[in-house]
């Protein structure tokens, strides 16, 4: 809690009044909602006055949130525009890719930090080509049908759901990354001759990867 | 010999082999043949055209990037390697380091961007969302709205 007089030395007077008036004032009962002709213990007080002090804690959260993106309008990195983050982010994203990340972390990351970096990397299709058989399609859609960067673990996932998301991802798949790092017990890596027979007309890149368990 | 001045009105004196490693300048310097006419640059301070030329003059015997280099930049290429010079050159404060890429940006110095940008990255890269916002000075600012999501997302992560 800021205390009162850290408050008044920073905060023009205007600034302070209006801030303790609109305090006091969503405290208080309003005249204008008519609450003040219920009687106070009826049910209709109770609920009509919650309604009214939910709302306004939710007008002045959504305040806050536009004061604190204006302070962020202040800090160095807000100078870069758009177009350059959206580079550095993608630099991330290919990073994941490259590195087999079981998400696209980085892009998820950037998107968590704050209002305009979740606008930019939302914006940005190519941050979200990463694809897996298991991915939230909340997250593969943001790829707006941008060729994906697909990945399969397949110790992950059923193997048939592997062929029958892969078959259908090969039109429009830019990479194919199979990971067996962590196949146990003897299980037979996967045989995905069958969806090699069809088309890829944008694979670009096919990795297969094994280690011995 | 080519003249730059920057915004803050300082002018700079550098070869034409160093100055013509921003695509702007080379371009400039071709539309207007020989010249001792002084190229303003004004959206370049002093401070960052100095540390830029640094950069112009350390590379300047290297090979422009063709666009067949910018083409092929994809997924194929391990993304943040930054060469030892490079890392050294830009080891400098936060906003000198944001002046630079946008300079870089300006001047349409792809090599250089490229550097800012990777170091950017590289700063990034493996942090949370509060370690980041710690890093760069930033403060949450979601709407509770976003909040929500977000705290959705997280969890879609958690169980992948």
């Amino acid at each position: 809690m800021v205390a009162r007089s850290i408050l008044e030395s920073k905060l023009s007077t205007k600034s302070l009044c209006l801030l303790d008036e609109l305090v006091q004032s969503l405290k208080e009962q309003d005249a204008a909602i008519g609450t003040d002709t219920l009687e106070e213990s009826s049910y209709a007080y109770v609920e009509a006055e919650r309604v009214r002090l939910d709302l306004a804690a939710e007008v002045l959260l959504l305040e806050v949130s536009r004061i604190r993106a204006k302070r962020n309008s202040f800090s160095p990195i807000d100078k870069l525009p758009f177009e350059l983050l959206s580079r550095i982010f993608l630099i991330g994203a290919l990073e994941d890719i490259e590195e087999s990340a079981p998400l696209p972390s980085s892009s998820i990351s950037a998107s968590h930090v704050c209002h305009r970096w979740r606008q930019i990397s939302l914006s940005t299709p190519s941050l979200w080509t990463h694809f897996r058989p298991q991915i939230r399609a909340e997250w593969a859609s943001r790829a707006q049908g941008l060729p994906q960067d697909f990945l399969v673990f397949p110790e992950n996932s059923k193997l048939e759901e592997v062929y029958y998301d892969c078959e259908l991802s090969l039109r429009n798949m830019r990479s194919l990354r199979v990971c067996l790092r962590a196949l146990r017990g003897g299980r037979m890596a996967p045989d995905l001759s069958s969806c090699m027979s069809l088309p890829a007309p944008k694979l670009t890149f096919l990795q297969l990867t094994g280690e011995e368990y | 010999m080519v003249n730059l001045v920057t915004s803050d009105n300082e002018s700079f004196t550098v070869e034409k082999a160093v100055a013509s490693r921003s695509v702007l300048i080379k371009n400039m310097l071709e539309d207007v043949g020989e010249s001792d006419q002084p190229i303003p640059l004004p959206n370049v301070t002093a401070s960052v055209l100095k540390k830029v030329l640094e950069y112009c003059d350390h590379h300047k015997n290297e090979p422009m990037p063709t666009s067949e280099d910018l083409a092929a930049e994809d997924t194929r290429k391990r993304t943040t390697d930054i060469g030892e010079w490079d890392q050294k050159f830009i080891q400098v404060d936060q906003e000198m380091l944001f002046e630079i890429i946008l300079a870089a940006n300006y001047l349409d110095i792809k090599p250089l961007l490229d550097v800012g940008c990777k170091t950017v990255a590289n700063m990034i890269k493996g942090k949370t969302p509060e370690e980041i916002r710690k890093l760069f000075n930033i403060v949450n600012d979601f709407t509770p709205e976003e909040e929500a999501q977000i705290k959705k997302e997280n969890e879609w992560a958690e169980d992948r």
